[in-house]
């Protein structure tokens, strides 16, 4: 089963967001800062993050950061309500998710890493 | 003196003296739907269009992007601020798992983190559903403190359901209620300051609108007056578009003075109106505000009274402007009319139909004042201004004014009255008031030709008789 983490400061986002993950057999882990994001990923070193940017203590950008300075390399899903031609250039995420985002394209999107990483 | 930050609507920041103060602490009260978050929206894009940095918190268990979505909608929205010098983030979680004490140290933290100068803390009410009232002012009064040390501006949103004697009221440094009311059928959002420490503010409810662009407030013109742009009485004469006219006002009407048309439909009230717009210029550019008939309508029954307001329309020196009388915001169009006139330099005004401005109001006994407010702006700018006004049909022998404070409130009075003599539909012009001025008091009748108002009776129909 696919791991997912899910760092969303939303309560109702991320309450959507990871029931509809579970819903299609995912194994989800919320965590609701870019700080406990970034503890959770480290030492659970789940398959698929998917991560909100602005965050209170650590937004999703540093996170991700610190994440691929710490050697983390699995895909990770940047989702966030900034247009990504306002974001600044930041390579290190694989895919960007506008929110607010549907159900569906949460799904296909990570349905679509979940192939590529031959789960 | 105390940096001011503008709340980013120019009518607020006229009720507060010039905006917020930095480094303190304002509560924006109001039911849903009041416009609460597109207030504090505006607020943050303003702050940052003018080099601040803002922060947006909501306690809101609502989805922030969804908001975003919506705000990103409107004309204030700058998408190019995120993320770097606008921020929304939610402390609802923190306050959840950690409590008030959780979420000052985060309030803490982010402000520092984003290095904020302006932040917005969504649904403070929540805050204080999960402590006792005790905890909750203290609460209020440390993140005053953070704020204050941090030198940002703090404003708080909350519901309605928290009165003034609740403690966050004295607590903070400004207190700001938006409002929606209802008055008959007819439903309006307005706004009061309630506190706002170390401001002159605009006290009482002033309307607001919720625009594409945001939220509009405009306060009250009668509240807005002030004294040092008072005009000085002006010696010249204004003429009124018409000789006999003028010869009965001693050579015109006095410049920059107020006039009041007051008489029954069809007495000819536009038809002056239009003899005195007629007579618009580059160096006297006229501005006429009608509610009824629509400019092409104002200029074709010109023509067809002989005057021509064709010729200074196209040349620019007149704009004919038409709002349909429906729900206006009186202080709206003050505004408006006001700032026309300053912008062109106009010179004369004519406002075609009171009973609308009247209608317009929501407590009507406003009405003098706000036409009082209205007169003394266009005199500050040199303006003469001429008001047409409907009243029940009169008998010539029963002239008389109806009690009315507005007659007070007005420099000049003509009273066009009409009446049927000698089986004739007949229209008489009466001076009841010239300021600072004889004038002649003689009753005239007119009638209306191929060259607009002509002193005497129609010729078709004669004289009537005995008409004093």
């Amino acid at each position: 089963m696919l791991r997912v983490l899910l760092v969303e400061d939303e309560p109702d986002v991320a309450l959507v967001a990871a029931t509809v993950l579970e819903d299609a057999g995912y194994h989800v882990t919320v965590a609701s800062d870019g700080h406990e994001g970034l503890e959770i990923a480290l030492q659970e070193q789940p398959e698929l993050v998917v991560t909100d940017f602005m965050m209170p203590r650590l937004d999703g950008l540093e996170m991700i950061e610190r994440l691929r300075l710490a050697g983390f390399e699995r895909p990770i899903i940047l989702a966030t309500a900034i247009p990504e031609d306002h974001l600044p250039h930041h390579p290190a995420y694989d895919a960007y998710l506008a929110k607010p985002y549907g159900t569906r394209e949460l799904l296909a999107l990570v349905e679509a890493f979940r192939t590529q990483l031959g789960f | 003196m105390i940096e001011k930050f503008s709340t980013g609507v120019e009518g607020l920041d006229q009720l507060t003296d010039g905006g917020f103060l930095r480094g303190s602490a304002y509560i924006v009260q109001g039911p849903p739907g009041a416009g609460k978050t597109i207030l504090a929206n505006q607020f943050c894009y303003a702050h940052v269009a003018g080099g601040g940095r803002a922060l947006y918190m909501t306690l809101l268990a609502e989805s922030s992007s969804r908001m975003l979505a919506y705000v990103s909608q409107m004309g204030f929205f700058e998408g190019s601020a995120l993320p770097d010098a606008m921020q929304y983030v939610s402390g609802y979680g923190v306050l959840e798992r950690e409590g008030l004490p959780g979420l000052l140290k985060l309030v803490q933290h982010e402000l520092k983190r984003h290095r904020a100068t302006a932040m917005v803390l969504d649904g403070t009410f929540v805050a204080q559903s999960v402590a006792s009232e005790q905890e909750f002012r203290a609460f209020i009064h440390t993140l005053q403190g953070v704020a204050g040390m941090a030198g940002a501006v703090l404003v708080m949103l909350t519901h309605q359901n928290r009165d003034a004697s609740c403690p966050e009221h004295t607590m903070v440094d400004g207190w700001i209620e938006l409002s929606d009311e209802t008055t008959g059928f007819r439903a309006y959002r307005a706004i009061q300051v309630r506190k706002h420490r170390g401001a002159a503010i605009l006290p009482g409810k002033h309307r607001f609108r919720i625009t594409g662009n945001g939220i509009a407030v405009f306060p009250r013109a009668e509240s807005t007056m002030d004294a040092a742009v008072l005009p000085s009485a002006q010696a010249h004469r204004s003429s009124i578009g018409h000789r006999d006219i003028d010869g009965l006002l001693q050579g015109g009407l006095p410049g920059g003075s107020a006039t009041l048309l007051v008489g029954p439909t069809g007495s000819g009230k536009t038809t002056l109106g239009m003899h005195f717009l007629s007579l618009s210029s580059a160096q006297e550019p006229g501005l006429m505000l009608g509610f009824y008939e629509t400019p092409a309508h104002i200029r074709m029954k010109a023509r067809s009274v002989g005057l021509d307001l064709d010729t200074p329309t196209e040349a620019g020196t007149l704009d004919i402007q038409w709002l349909p009388p429906a729900e206006n915001i009186v202080d709206e169009i003050i505004r408006d009319v006001v700032s026309h006139a300053k912008a062109r330099q106009v010179k004369r005004v004519f406002i075609d139909g009171l009973v609308a401005i009247r209608d317009s109001l929501v407590i009507t006994r406003r009405m003098p004042y706000v036409i009082n407010a209205l007169s003394m702006q266009l005199a500050a700018l040199g303006a003469t201004v001429l008001y047409s006004s409907e009243i029940p049909e009169l008998q010539l022998d029963e002239i008389q004014l109806p009690s009315d404070e507005l007659s007070a409130m007005v420099d000049n009075v003509l009273l066009l009255s009409t009446g049927r003599r000698a089986h004739a539909f007949r229209r008489y012009l009466s001076v009841i008031k010239l300021r600072d001025s004889n004038f002649d008091p003689c009753t005239q009748e007119f009638h209306i030709n191929g060259n607009g108002i002509a002193f005497g009776p129609d010729p078709r129909v004669g004289p009537a008789g005995d008409a004093s």
